[in-house]
């Protein structure tokens, strides 16, 4: 897979150097010099370009049409979302993944701008410090294109659905019951899974379903 | 989700003696006919609109005009806005931008405010 | 009528003065508190310290009832934002933005934002794009023949621009579009953001208007 990373802070070069060693042809784009010199002596597997990527011609020069992600992990809104409407509408780029800084800003991140999916670090903090302390209740883990949603609900002692098989639970048709995780393990739901107390449940919804699902999980 | 309703439509039907007019008309334009147009390469596609209709996207409207070259049909959608001027069912016009899949998976083609020019009619 | 003015540099100050003078309700928008010693002493419209794309900083600006949005800070960036947002999540009439990159700014043209270059536009210019008048700055030694720049009236989009000439009174000099500009009208069909650049003999000028606002003459 072909990436190109715009922003080569702490959170676009960790990126960058991930995605490398996981074997991807990475692109990283930062409008420092001296910032791009150092990275290159530092990493070896990814492409570093010293361009403005808020630049149409930046991007064409280092190849943005033929690449299949681009996120804009800069630390300007404002110029994640111009790369990201660049990337997008010029480029047609199948993937647009924007990070955002600040969180007023959230509701701005979306497809207007061509952003297929919005990072917002302080969200997804929220998201798992709820998870952390939270059981019998649902957590919302990350919010996906198209409206739908990534749930988890850890089942307490006193869940309806514990000994339960999936296929008894009538869940709803807008969910759908991806994995369960229990002692650390990851157990891959079928319908004769038997649910049990403790169990984290993390299900796929859209539309209005939560509440539905809440309601055969919770006591 | 509620939504669907408040989308307004309007459209002209392409018969089939336009058709063959209007295929005439695209090929001596000497543009990619739409059935050709390669996902993410820069071409000019010229048609005649079909279809106008205005969506809502996350609280905005957006103007969704399907145009056909009496072959296939390209959706050209423009962000944040409700109409534009001149821009009329029957109307004919070349589009210039990068193309991409309607919908991930699909077969059909869009482009996101793409430069454009209208066409006289012959 | 109600202005907003995102950017109180040079050409922002100018323009808040300007309108203001002219008896417009104008709210001046700056990221700074300084910037502000640019506007006169006597200045009667509004000012708010923020961001030009904060939605509730413009809503508290009057962006709901406002009638044009001029984004002129020394961002493009920043300035394409405010006037995205001035235009599509507010709705506002006129919105006309600052963009110092030709190439940006044929992009964002295409959003169907008006986009000047600083070069070229003066303050004069950017305001008769807010309040919709004609600028006409170039009138012959004898006050015979004046040049007028006019936007496209919406009336006149899908017609032919030749249709506007009329021999030794009106004569389509040049028509801008999309960041270039082509001379005469050729067989050039009318679009929305057009800017027409007409010689008009002052005896023809209300003739002009006339069919500037009616459209061409169906006989």
């Amino acid at each position: 897979m072909k990436v190109a990373i715009a922003g080569a802070g702490a959170v676009g070069t960790f990126i960058a150097r991930d995605l490398a060693a996981a074997g991807h042809e990475v692109h990283l784009l930062e409008r420092e010099a001296k910032v791009v010199d150092k990275g290159r002596s530092a990493t070896d597997n990814v492409h570093w370009h010293a361009v403005d990527a808020c630049e149409y011609d930046s991007l064409n020069a280092v190849g943005i049409g033929e690449v299949d992600v681009v996120v804009a992990a800069t630390g300007d809104d404002e110029d994640n979302l111009v790369i990201s409407l660049l990337a997008k509408q010029e480029f047609a780029v199948p993937r647009v993944i924007a990070r955002v800084n600040n969180p007023k800003n959230h509701w701005l991140f979306d497809e207007s701008w061509g952003v297929d999916v919005a990072v917002s670090t302080p969200h997804l903090l929220t998201a798992l410090v709820e998870e952390a302390v939270s059981v019998g209740s649902l957590v919302r883990l990350l919010n996906l294109d198209g409206g739908a949603r990534l749930v988890e609900f850890t089942l307490a002692a006193d869940s309806p659905a514990a000994g339960r098989s999936l296929a008894d639970l009538a869940v709803p048709r807008d969910a759908s019951i991806v994995a369960v995780v229990r002692s650390r393990h990851v157990i891959v739901p079928r319908g004769d899974t038997v649910l049990a107390a403790g169990d984290e449940v993390i299900a796929l919804v859209t539309g209005d379903v939560e509440d539905q699902l809440v309601r055969l999980l919770a006591s | 989700m509620g939504i669907r309703s408040l989308i307004t439509r309007l459209s002209t039907t392409v018969g089939e003696a336009d058709a063959e007019l209007l295929r005439a008309f695209c090929a001596q334009q000497g543009q990619v006919a739409i059935r050709d147009v390669a996902p993410r390469t820069e071409v000019t596609v010229v048609g005649q609109i079909s279809s106008i209709r205005t969506v809502p996207h996350a609280g905005s409207p957006w103007l969704e005009v399907t145009m056909s070259d009496g072959d296939e049909s390209l959706v050209v959608m423009w962000t944040g806005r409700r109409s534009i001027a001149g821009v009329t069912p029957g109307k004919r016009l070349a589009v210039k931008g990068r193309a991409l899949p309607l919908a991930p998976g699909s077969g059909r083609l869009k482009m996101l405010n793409p430069a454009y020019e209208l066409l006289g009619s012959c | 009528m109600h202005v907003i003015v995102v950017g109180c540099g040079r050409v922002g100050s100018g323009i808040a003065r300007s309108l203001s003078a002219e008896g417009h309700s104008v709210a001046v928008i700056d990221k700074e508190l300084r910037s502000f010693r640019r506007l006169p002493e006597n200045f009667t419209g509004t000012t708010h310290i923020g961001m030009g794309f904060d939605r509730d900083l413009l809503t508290t600006a009057g962006a709901e009832r406002a009638d044009a949005l001029a984004a002129v800070t020394s961002g493009d960036n920043s300035n394409i934002l405010a006037a995205r947002i001035g235009k599509e999540t507010f709705e506002i009439n006129r919105v006309v933005a600052r963009i110092y990159d030709p190439r940006r700014a044929a992009i964002f043209q295409r959003l169907g934002i008006a986009t000047v270059a600083t070069v070229s536009w003066t303050t004069d210019q950017i305001e008769r794009r807010l309040t919709g008048e004609p600028t006409g700055e170039w009138t012959d030694g004898s006050g015979t023949v004046r040049l007028v720049d006019q936007v496209l009236p919406a009336i006149w989009a899908g017609k032919r621009l030749d249709l506007l000439a009329e021999p030794g009174k009106v004569l389509v000099a040049a028509v801008s579009r999309a960041g270039a500009a082509q001379v005469g009208a050729g067989s050039l069909i009318g679009q929305e953001g057009d800017v027409l650049h007409l010689v008009v003999a002052n005896d023809a000028a209300a003739d002009l208007d006339h069919r500037l606002a009616h459209g061409p003459a169906t006989h």
